[in-house]
């Protein structure tokens, strides 16, 4: 989305990924080849259990129980961390995502500034599969999510917060979520915005927003911008005009 | 407790809502069946068909999943055929006196499907929308 810039935005995470057709021949051994690859750039390295496919339905799926699959070698999910852990590459058979999260010294680089590390990873990536002889990456869904912590002004309760930015009243609660779900056109995809209160010392409200369009060919760098593109705009039209001028400095 | 109450967290199954899928109370009795089906099918390999097929894929396994799921409660739905095929996605299958349909679900959630009516007519196309493979099934 052009032309929308916030000087202060409350962002503290962001995530670009890109799901593809499982690499059949992807085995744990080829999370340390890949390693050596990118250590220089990622030298940090952890092994985590594999994310849940992103399954996107029409009509949207309630949540099911999860297929059991085969026992036998367990598939993993590799992260490969900056040294400053601020960014983070995280791969498996079937995904690739490129992860930024605040740091006590950063501010947030901008899409544009993640999107050509992302670029750049996700096509080493692309030759490391192919140097590998594991195939070539066939993009499925490409996916932006956005995580916003939001917090009161001095006095300011949760409830006043989220009446002035989403013009939403959440009446006497104790803890409070809402979600909604929209489909872009022709059920190109879905995204996803979820409000919560969060009641930690100093309250505030999180925003989770995020999109995920199916790609339909062409470079999955391109079909990611229409994620982020669309994920800005919901954000525009959730949040009041006067809040994103007054409290991130909209320009 | 009124019925409205007592299935509070069921879609009405009313004539007069003619706009809402009916829903039944409890699963098709298949229902476990067909799901343990899909989890035998996770564990086929390679060449589980000795002529070179390809595992099933995770992603096709998942929307497979979806998909039975989608079905689970639905009104006059047989029991499908469910099985890989040699490009690793997942058909199910339905052959009666009434109509012929087979939809392969791929790992981007898309049903290739064919539907044949037993008066002649027959279809062959794509979609991403479930609804529409559980209107031709439930096409009378």
């Amino acid at each position: 989305m052009t032309g929308f810039e916030l000087r202060n935005p409350p962002v503290i995470e962001t995530s670009l990924g890109v799901q593809f057709s499982d690499l059949e021949s992807w085995t744990p051994i080829h999370h340390g080849l890949f390693f050596n690859r990118i250590r220089d750039r990622f030298p940090g390295y952890d092994c985590r259990e594999i994310m849940d496919a992103i399954v996107e339905t029409f009509p949207i799926s309630r949540k099911i129980r999860k297929l059991q699959f085969s026992p036998g070698v367990p598939d993993l999910r590799a992260e490969y961390a900056t040294r400053d852990e601020s960014t983070l590459i995280s791969i498996q058979k079937n995904r690739f995502s490129f992860h930024w999260k605040d740091s006590p010294d950063g501010s947030y680089p901008r899409y544009h500034a993640n999107r050509v590390i992302c670029r750049k990873e996700y096509e080493d990536f692309q030759d490391y599969c192919l140097d590998a002889e594991l195939g070539e990456i066939k993009p499925l869904i490409c996916e932006a999510m956005y995580l916003n912590r939001i917090y009161p002004r001095e006095g300011e309760s949760l409830n006043e917060l989220c009446e002035d930015i989403f013009s939403l009243s959440l009446g006497d609660h104790e803890a409070a979520t809402v979600n909604r779900t929209y489909v872009l056109d022709d059920n190109r995809g879905r995204l996803y915005s979820e409000i919560n209160t969060v009641l930690l010392d100093e309250p505030f409200l999180l925003l989770k927003l995020t999109s995920r369009v199916r790609h339909e060919g062409g470079e999955a760098m391109s079909t990611l911008d229409i994620a982020h593109d669309w994920l800005i705009s919901k954000f525009c039209d959730l949040t009041s005009a006067r809040a994103r001028k007054e409290r991130w400095e909209q320009a | 407790m009124t019925p409205a109450q007592s299935n509070a967290n069921i879609p009405t199954t009313e004539s007069h809502s003619p706009t809402l899928l009916r829903r039944r109370s409890q699963p098709n009795p298949w229902y476990e069946r067909c799901a343990e089906k899909l989890a035998s099918i996770a564990t086929l390999s390679d060449n589980w068909d000795s002529y070179g097929s390809r595992k099933p894929s995770s992603l096709a396994l998942n929307y497979a999943h979806a998909f039975l799921h989608y079905l689970r409660n639905g009104v006059n739905i047989p029991e499908p055929a469910i099985s890989p095929n040699a490009v690793g996605n997942i058909c199910f299958e339905w052959d009666d006196e009434i109509r012929t349909l087979t939809t392969e679900i791929d790992d981007g959630g898309r049903h290739h499907y064919y539907y044949c009516y037993r008066d002649g007519q027959d279809v062959e196309s794509e979609t991403l929308d479930s609804k529409l493979i559980h209107r031709l099934l439930t096409k009378l």
